[in-house]
């Protein structure tokens, strides 16, 4: 038992040097992000439901663990006993980062709560794939719209409904939130490589390949926001100029995470290069100056698969 | 159509294909035997262009954009449909096909997640995607593996009519009978060399010799007991 959590830890740290973590930041910068994204929670939520939603979020991390197909093979693996312990330890071992955010935030009660629903949970396996087709309006040009719907699906009508909610409420504010709301989960659609047969087979040039990908992307999103920018457009006419803008500005940050997507291609965008990406987001200039840093690294690295070197 | 002269295609300092040469002709469908492990996909990589070599595949230009590919391992995206990954697949190539469900032979289900299908059904998905590309030259790798009996007929009729159009195929395969009906010439790969060019009329030979070498004292090593 004690080599399968060496394995994982081996595994795990395997992962992170891919990502381009060095050894010794692994785990300073996994606690750092950790204790943001905590500390994130507890302030927007406010303190009211924070700790709910925290629970919620650990239990929905924990639960992941349950996947089925990963418990068939633990328990072809192990004894009957074994395979209980490791279940019960990898959900105790999982849930301990939230338990101890949970101290700092003085909610022991909570920490009571999410031991027993990791050990409760350990009991059972959850067929998390579904057999069930997702309809998606991205369906004619498949891929990153299509497959982002489906997973993130359940969050278009929140974001919706915050556009609703700001003209219902006079919120100006909250209908701007709104909107960049779905532009960064359109813009995580961008995130995760594909294999590097799906680049080959595209008969385009790494140019025409990146454009094509833009047109998509573009019309796309158009089609996404239109129901929040027409609302928006209609009950605040006299901001009317800040919602082009902010429209405009979240197309040129949808266009360069479409670009920086392959700059490290094939393999999946690294610690720097995301880094300079979240930094020309949250300051404009430099955006226009990695865009070009971007679209070069993601043509050099597109090059060397769709060029044919016949 | 297709000259390979001198490919080479080294993993730091393990050489898995050395110096090959050979020239492939359209009409033509060609077999590669080799043991696991032999270069065989490595060698489809580099022909195909997914990988980097050495050496010189002289051919058409732009021979990537004709060829259709057929993985041993394909990857499916988890949310895709068997449709989405057929139009992906046509988009990718500009290729236009109006009624996809008619030129579902194999009786797939499209409208679910190709994630879920069987080994067999993804298979089937896969070749039907690139021949719905309208390609001109097909690399097969191990079409046979993991489909029905009933595929399988279809698949050998496919590669016989890909023949008649003119079309050139590259198939391996473990299933020597397989090759053995739908092949002109087989090339043997051994240790990243191809050692042997077998004709149509020496097949039974060739397979008569692989039986024997394979099973040459290689179960008694096993000690079973």
């Amino acid at each position: 038992m004690k080599w399968y959590f060496v394995l994982q830890f081996k595994m795990l740290n395997r992962h992170l040097k891919d990502f381009g973590i060095p050894t010794l930041l692994i785990y300073p910068t996994l606690v750092s992000i950790f204790l943001l994204l905590s500390n994130f929670v507890f302030y927007a939520v406010g303190e009211s439901y924070a700790s709910y939603v925290y629970l919620f979020i650990a239990i929905s991390v924990i639960i992941k663990l349950g996947e089925r197909k990963r418990n068939d093979f633990l328990k072809l693996s192990f004894t009957q006993k074994k395979y209980a312990s490791i279940r019960a330890l990898e959900n105790v071992l999982l849930a301990t980062p939230f338990a101890l955010y949970l101290i700092y935030e003085k909610e022991y009660w909570y920490i009571v709560y999410l031991y027993l629903v990791g050990l409760l949970l350990s009991k059972f396996t959850l067929d998390l794939s579904t057999s069930y087709t997702i309809p998606t309006p991205f369906g004619k040009k498949p891929f990153e719209f299509s497959l982002g719907f489906r997973n993130t699906f359940f969050l278009y009508p929140i974001i919706y409904f915050l556009t609703y909610k700001s003209i219902e409420v006079k919120n100006f504010n909250l209908g701007i939130f709104s909107l960049l709301l779905l532009f960064v989960l359109l813009i995580s659609y961008y995130t995760k490589i594909e294999n590097r047969y799906f680049v080959w087979m595209f008969k385009y040039t790494p140019k025409t390949f990146l454009i094509e990908k833009i047109k998509t992307g573009v019309i796309y999103a158009l089609f996404s926001s239109a129901p929040i920018v027409v609302s928006l457009g209609v009950f605040f006419y006299d901001y009317i100029g800040i919602i082009i803008v902010v429209q405009l500005l979240c197309f040129l940050y949808l266009i360069q995470a479409i670009i920086a997507k392959y700059c490290d291609f094939p393999m999946q965008i690294t610690l720097p290069n995301s880094m300079i990406f979240g930094m020309s987001m949250s300051f404009l200039p430099l955006a226009l100056l990695t865009f070009r840093y971007f679209y070069r690294k993601s043509i050099q690295n597109l090059t060397s698969v769709l060029n044919d070197k016949h | 159509m297709i000259s390979i002269k001198d490919l080479s295609k080294n993993y730091g300092t393990n050489s898995v294909l050395k110096h090959i040469n050979i020239d492939l002709k359209k009409g033509n469908v060609y077999g590669i035997v080799g043991e696991n492990g032999a270069g065989k996909t490595t060698f489809f990589n580099c022909l195909s262009g997914i990988e980097k070599y050495k050496g010189k595949i002289d051919s058409v230009k732009n021979l990537k954009d004709i060829i259709g590919f057929l993985q041993t391992e394909f990857y499916f995206f988890p949310k895709i449909t068997g449709r989405e990954y057929i139009q992906l697949l046509l988009n990718a190539r500009d290729v236009g096909v109006e009624n996809i469900d008619q030129r579902n032979i194999f009786d797939l289900p499209l409208d679910k997640y190709a994630m879920n299908y069987s080994t067999g059904m993804k298979k089937k998905l896969a070749l039907t995607a690139i021949l719905l590309q309208e390609n001109t030259v097909f690399i097969l790798d191990e079409p046979f593996n993991g489909v029905d009996i009933q595929s399988n007929i279809i698949i050998t009729e496919i590669i016989h009519q890909l023949k008649k159009l003119n079309k050139l195929v590259i198939i391996s395969s473990h299933i020597f009978s397989t090759l053995a009906t739908t092949c002109d010439e087989i090339h043997v790969l051994k240790e990243g060399s191809f050692v042997k060019k077998v004709m149509k009329e020496d097949f039974e030979a060739l397979e008569d010799e692989m039986k024997a070498k394979t099973l040459l004292n290689t179960i008694d090593k096993l000690e079973l007991k």
